[in-house]
């Protein structure tokens, strides 16, 4: 669904959300005032490098941050009427796998080594649903071979090490979609996949979207995975979202300084051997982040005003938000 | 292929690792893992060839097996006309000098407890490069600033450093010996996308500075394709493609490479995909499929295909691909990847 058809009502909005952990070297503000919505079947990729608060948000929607050292500080996840942070663990534990699922980049870590696929599957049903475990058993089977696992009854009787790499995340993604929830949390889920069973998943991700009529919460630090499947894109840094735009819009005409810079960064397939425009210096240290906006020591158009005040989201453009005063005066030399 | 007139540096023949798997309370070899079948390449002074394929292809051990980092199980790796596999572990510490690799974490690469200045240092010394203390120390700030880091960082220990940081102090560790040929290992796959920029800069600028010929070992593709001069696709143990870079990307010959570059995730939002999928996994290395070992995930494969192992043959002036179909090559679409490399060299 495009962004324009689905300019509806949210199916889960994220309000100021901060996110802090307090270590002893100081406070990490992993995610620090971070807003934006997830519209009913859309997929909304969000991208960033490491250390930008792109997993921890959604750990955070999750309810998995681990407390401590992780806290939540402030904001609003709202599902609905519900406000998800206001739940008590048991009411989110319904949630969880029901409403909102989540697969992860690392399929080898993420299931348990002891106990088969199949039952592993059965006990997310047993969970939410009240069916019998022969039904469960039933509903787990299907669920594989819709995933495209071959011969399901067999693999639901084995255990993750006998399953591949493609097929521990096909079986992920089977165990988080068995209970239809409305939204699927995609961390890196392909991030440790070859490129050619990478293309297959992200196939199965957008079939299984449309079929179930789900939203997709894509977290990525691929530019080109972003454009294969997204519909909308939030670019973040430091702890901040930079910018928000349709995933034409933000390839085509991309607004924040760090956003342009990270596309000319990328090896392009058209110009083969020239140097790489390079964004100087490093991610900044969530426990130290510069004052005013977090990407002024590495930005090409800074401005003394920069390190004194705290760039907002303004629309450049309709539907597209960027959190740069100055976003317009240049700095794109493409 | 390297180009006609331009000197082999490193010439590969045949090179073969098995792995033996033993089984048994007096434990006997039931099998062998075939991790390299046999590969043949050259690289010339002063050039990039990339090596690629998908985990399990055997990529990285040929690049550990060229510096005997890995013994080998067959075949012949002559660098600069000596023969590597023949040599005495002293002759081998010579020719180390001129053969270096960079690896790709560069949080398990680094001794955690040795500062840089030890850890760029000691191969100088060991080596008899520089012979006095505070040489060895000036010689090291000298590298670090070479390599985009701060000469005060020297009595620093790896945690200290931030991971394009590490990769840089491998980088300068690989340099310390002046060597002429460098495996790089993945060296910029952990890394994000700006700071990956940075290093594949730094790797092209000292190239030219120090006549470096480069074998870089990656799985992406838009990577490989940013530095390489050269590329050789491999799968399943064996070099399945080699052609020059811009030649594999306008006109990939061998299946496997068309459904590689069409699988290749590209910045380019909307446009019409042109999949070329793969059914299933690659198969298991323990028990590969007899014949051409594509044979299984390929869309023109046949009942012929399993007879026996199709030989790279010359398509093109230094373009070799392996396989018996490929006049039939043009019914599988033309990557998108393609189109724009077209584009691109016009």
């Amino acid at each position: 669904m495009s962004a324009e058809a689905a300019a509806g009502r949210p199916l889960l909005s994220i309000r100021d959300l901060r996110t802090y952990f307090h270590t002893s070297d100081g406070i990490a503000r992993s995610v620090d005032g971070v807003s934006f919505d997830i519209f009913p079947g859309e997929t909304l990729a969000v991208v960033g490098e490491s250390g930008c608060g792109k997993s921890v948000t959604a750990f955070t929607i999750m309810g998995l941050v681990p407390v401590p050292p992780g806290r939540v500080e402030g904001g609003e996840i709202l599902l609905g009427d519900r406000d998800l942070l206001k739940l008590p663990e048991s009411a989110m534990r319904d949630v969880r796998g029901n409403d909102i699922s989540m697969v992860f980049q690392e399929p080898m870590t993420s299931l348990n080594p002891i106990l088969t696929i199949g039952r592993q599957i059965s006990e997310a049903i047993l969970r939410h649903k009240d069916v019998t475990k022969v039904e469960a058993r039933r509903l787990s089977i299907e669920m594989l071979s819709r995933v495209g696992i071959p011969s399901p009854e067999r693999r639901a009787d084995e255990y993750p090490h006998q399953l591949s790499g493609g097929m521990k995340q096909r079986a992920m993604i089977a165990m988080a979609l068995v209970c239809r929830p409305r939204l699927l949390i995609a961390d890196e889920p392909t991030t440790a996949l070859d490129v050619t069973i990478q293309s297959q998943i992200l196939d199965l991700l957008n079939d299984l979207r449309e079929e179930f009529e789900m939203s997709v919460l894509l977290i990525t630090h691929d530019l080109g995975v972003v454009a294969e499947v997204a519909d909308r894109v939030i670019v973040m840094y430091a702890g901040k979202v930079v910018e928000s735009a349709g995933v034409v819009d933000l390839f085509e005409r991309p607004g924040h300084p760090y956003t342009r810079a990270l596309f000319r960064s990328l090896p392009s397939l058209e110009h083969r051997g020239e140097a790489l425009q390079v964004i100087p210096g490093n991610v900044p240290n969530p426990l130290d982040f510069p004052s005013g906006c977090r990407f002024r020591t590495r930005c090409p158009i800074a401005r003394p005003e920069c390190a004194t005040t705290d760039p907002q989201l303004i629309e450049a453009a309709p539907r597209h938000l960027v959190a740069c005063p100055f976003s317009s005066d240049g700095g794109d030399a493409q | 292929m390297i180009k006609p007139g331009a000197r082999p540096l490193l010439e590969v023949a045949n090179l073969q690792k098995f792995y033996p798997i033993r089984k048994g309370l007096i434990p006997r070899v039931v099998g062998n893992v075939q991790a390299v079948g046999d590969v043949s390449f050259s690289v010339a002074e002063q050039e990039t060839l990339g090596l690629v394929g998908e985990s399990g292809c055997g990529k990285t051990t040929v690049g550990r097996c060229v510096l005997r980092l890995i013994e080998p199980t067959g075949g012949s790796v002559r660098f600069d006309g000596a023969d590597v596999l023949a040599l005495s572990s002293g002759e081998l510490r010579g020719l180390r000098r001129r053969m270096q690799i960079i690896f790709q974490d560069p949080y398990s690469s680094l001794n955690p407890r040795h500062t840089v200045a030890e850890t760029v240092g000691d191969a100088m010394r060991l080596h008899g490069i520089v012979k006095s203390r505070a040489a060895v120390r000036d010689r090291v700030s000298q590298l670090l600033e070479r390599v985009g880091l701060n000469r005060n960082y020297i009595n620093r220990y790896p945690h200290e450093f931030s991971g394009g940081q590490r990769q840089r102090i491998g980088i300068a560790r690989a340099l310390a010996v002046e060597p002429e040929f460098i495996v790089c290992d993945e060296a910029v796959s952990a890394l994000d996308v700006s700071i990956q920029a940075q290093i594949l800069n730094l790797l092209s600028e000292l190239q030219r500075e120090m006549k470096l010929a480069y074998l870089f070992i990656a799985h992406d593709l838009s990577v490989v394709r940013h530095i390489s001069d050269r590329i050789a696709v491999m799968y399943l143990g064996h070099i399945v493609e080699e052609a020059g870079t811009d030649d594999l990307f306008a006109s990939p010959a061998h299946p496997y490479t068309r459904a590689l570059l069409s699988a290749i995730p590209i910045p380019v939002p909307k446009r019409a995909r042109t999949n070329i999928p793969l059914e299933g996994d690659v198969p298991s290395p323990i028990d590969p499929p007899s014949g051409c070992h594509f044979r299984t995930r390929c869309p023109l494969a046949t009942a012929e295909c399993a007879e026996a192992r199709p030989p790279l043959v010359e398509i093109g002036p230094g373009h070799r691909a392996a396989c018996i179909h490929l006049d039939r090559i043009d019914e599988l679409p033309m990557p998108f990847a393609s189109s724009l490399a077209r584009e691109g060299s016009r």
